[in-house]
């Protein structure tokens, strides 16, 4: 690694570390029960958003009806989406004339949109209309975010509440994690990107004359059926333009991560600078790092929110520098043909296939790691180009469950769910009743939260199992077979079944039978989980405090976030480490003896 | 071919709601 890299990684930790008390203060009381500066400004705004959806603000849900409201809420706004993608054609401001989605297309992106995931089978600029893109996936990257949010607040009510049989309003919890968090912060982002050059506007494509001609090659049968190849120059561009600013804004801070261009973050047109690269993927993992402040401010005890963060940055700095390094070293085959890969003051050295030059190495891998920490998904480099062992970072954060960072919200219940293992894993070993936060863990919590650690492990092995055994799967992988292939496959299921939704590229993404699987695995990668913690919330508010005592073991100390970030790494290791063998691993040893 | 997509939805919603009841089920009286 280079000074200079080391500078940068340096600068983008300090930057993050240092917003996490004031926005996670700041979200703790948005969320706080009691009238506050924050929530007095926006009252009014507020008091009529309720007032016209029939909402009672003050009307406190058991778990099971919070569950019901997020569920049916969520649904709703999925078929939504899907009615927009099957009738942008005769809908208003579709100036490109896009043609209605394929229904297993519309379907896939439905969920994916409604789950956080962002999985996109499509290239925005040539499948969406103006208007499916505003109305259908802004808006969703909104309200999932804002869902993931709101279940953390109710998780959050499950430890502090005593005999409680509620655990706060779902209605009340998304309005303001809306109205206070998501668009304030999404506003000064998408000013900030349009500012370095991001399109937002609602006119056509300009077609413009290219500075420098080319040819098109075009391979076409003749009369015989042989092949003909021909050629035709081409003088003119494509712009695609469009209201993208806001809509990438939304879904860097709230973890979605679907592109409003194909090419998502490395397109010019929705990263054009080293400084929106930075601003993007500080945004990334801004959130989900302030959440863990605001969790230990509203359980009044700030210092286990910093070593739930402690934890989560315990492993996300090893594999942040790892997959740095990685492709600083470049490509050890490359070397012995003599290729230059060393950093200068011309080239950032290293392997930069699939890389942007005005992000370098530092800059993709910074992203790529963040990306996939956080179950953000958008990508400023293709992931299929990196070494084996720099593409194996972002695939084990994405199958270590999306706990570190993780999607707002979701990341840091996904946490808690850990939390609540790792004190049962003590507790055996001392042989007490774990305690978490003053609530006993009992069966029922800790059948949840296996629940929710291992849902996401199982669809990710059978859903590549199924990939690699069907013909339909074997046919996606167009352009790698052996281990590259095994990574591609790997690294999209791992993706799906844990709402990241980035992808490694070289399989196809559109096909009926992959839209169908990996929608299937999207699904149940939210809403089961989201249900089970908040099951978990409702048993948890309804038990007593136990007072601290000698056998209580301390939550707040350097020995349990090492316990915590071993249960998280343990759980992926032997999970997934079988199949990264036969995948980076095997790919990795397989350059070295070349 | 909407048909076909839009009852698969309806049976992952179904099957997520079926286990929202199986967790309702399943929590001890405090």
């Amino acid at each position: 690694m280079t000074v200079n890299g080391c500078l940068q990684l340096g600068l983008y930790l300090a930057v993050l570390l240092l917003l996490v008390k004031p926005l996670g203060g700041y979200m703790a009381a948005v969320f706080s029960d009691e009238s506050n500066r924050v929530t007095r400004v926006g009252a009014p705004v507020e008091r009529m958003l309720y007032r016209v959806a029939g909402i009672s603000p003050d009307e406190e849900m058991t778990w099971t009806r919070y569950a019901w409201a997020m569920l049916i809420f969520n649904v709703l706004g999925l078929f939504v989406v899907y009615a927009l993608l099957r009738l942008q054609a005769w809908l208003p401001l579709n100036p490109q004339k896009m043609e209605n989605v394929a229904p297993d297309l519309a379907m896939n992106t439905a969920i994916s949109f409604a789950t956080n995931t962002n999985w996109q089978g499509y290239s925005g600029e040539s499948t969406l209309s103006y208007l499916t893109q505003m109305l259908g996936l802004t808006v969703q990257n909104f309200l999932s975010a804002a869902t993931g949010i709101a279940v953390l607040t109710a998780v959050i009510r499950g430890f502090v509440r005593r005999s409680s049989t509620t655990i706060g309003n779902f209605w009340v919890d998304l309005t303001r994690s809306t109205l206070y968090i998501l668009l304030p912060l999404s506003f000064v982002l998408a000013i900030a990107l349009v500012w370095q050059g991001v399109p937002q506007n609602f006119s056509e494509y300009k077609s413009v004359p290219l500075v420098e001609q080319t040819t098109a090659a075009k391979t076409v049968k003749d009369a015989d059926g042989k092949d003909v190849t021909t050629s035709t120059p081409v003088t003119e561009q494509s712009l695609p333009l469009g209201p993208a600013a806001s809509q990438i804004a939304i879904k860097q801070l709230g973890t979605n991560g679907g592109g409003y261009y194909g090419a998502n973050s490395a397109y010019p047109y929705e990263n054009p600078t080293p400084l929106s690269d930075f601003l993007e993927s500080l945004s990334i993992l801004l959130i989900p790092a302030a959440l863990c402040y605001t969790f230990g401010k509203m359980v009044g005890d700030t210092r286990q929110g910093w070593a739930l963060l402690a934890a989560m940055l315990v492993i996300f700095v090893p594999l942040l520098l790892a997959c740095t390094a990685a492709e600083q070293a470049g490509n050890p085959a490359l070397s012995g043909l003599g290729v230059d890969q060393t950093a200068s003051a011309v080239q950032a050295g290293g392997n930069m296939e699939g890389k942007e030059t005005r992000f370098g190495i530092v800059g993709s891998a910074r992203w790529a790691t963040a990306t996939t920490a956080a179950s953000n998904g958008s990508v400023d480099s293709m992931h299929d180009s990196f070494t084996p062992l720099g593409g194996l970072v972002p695939i084990w954060l994405i199958q270590l469950g999306e706990v570190i960072f993780g999607g707002v919200g979701s990341g840091l219940y996904g946490m808690l769910a850990f939390a609540v293992v790792a004190v049962f894993i003590a507790g055996l070993m001392v042989g007490r009743t774990p305690e978490y936060l003053g609530k006993k863990i009992e069966a029922y919590e800790m059948k949840m939260a296996s629940l929710v650690v291992l849902i996401p492990c199982a669809m990710v092995v059978v859903g590549t199992a199924v990939v690699i055994s069907a013909p339909q799967g074997l046919a996606l992988l167009t352009t790698n077979s052996g281990v590259h292939g095994f990574s591609e496959v790997l690294y999209n299921l791992s993706s799906a079944s844990n709402n990241n939704g980035s992808a490694f590229g070289g399989m196809n993404p559109n096909t009926p039978f992959i839209n169908t699987l990996l929608g299937i695995c999207m699904f149940f990668a939210r809403f089961p989980l989201a249900i089970g913690m908040l099951a978990i919330a409702g048993s948890l508010a309804a038990k007593k405090h136990v007072p601290v005592s000698a056998g209580t073991l301390p939550t707040h100390t350097p020995l349990f976030v090492t316990l915590l970030a071993i249960t998280v790494v343990i759980v992926g290791a032997l999970t997934f480490l079988p199949a990264l063998a036969l995948g980076p691993i095997a790919e990795h040893l397989a350059m070295l003896g070349k | 071919m909407d048909f076909v997509y839009l009852l698969l939805l309806v049976l992952l919603v179904g099957a997520t709601s079926a286990f929202l009841r199986l967790c309702a089920r399943l929590e001890p009286r405090q």
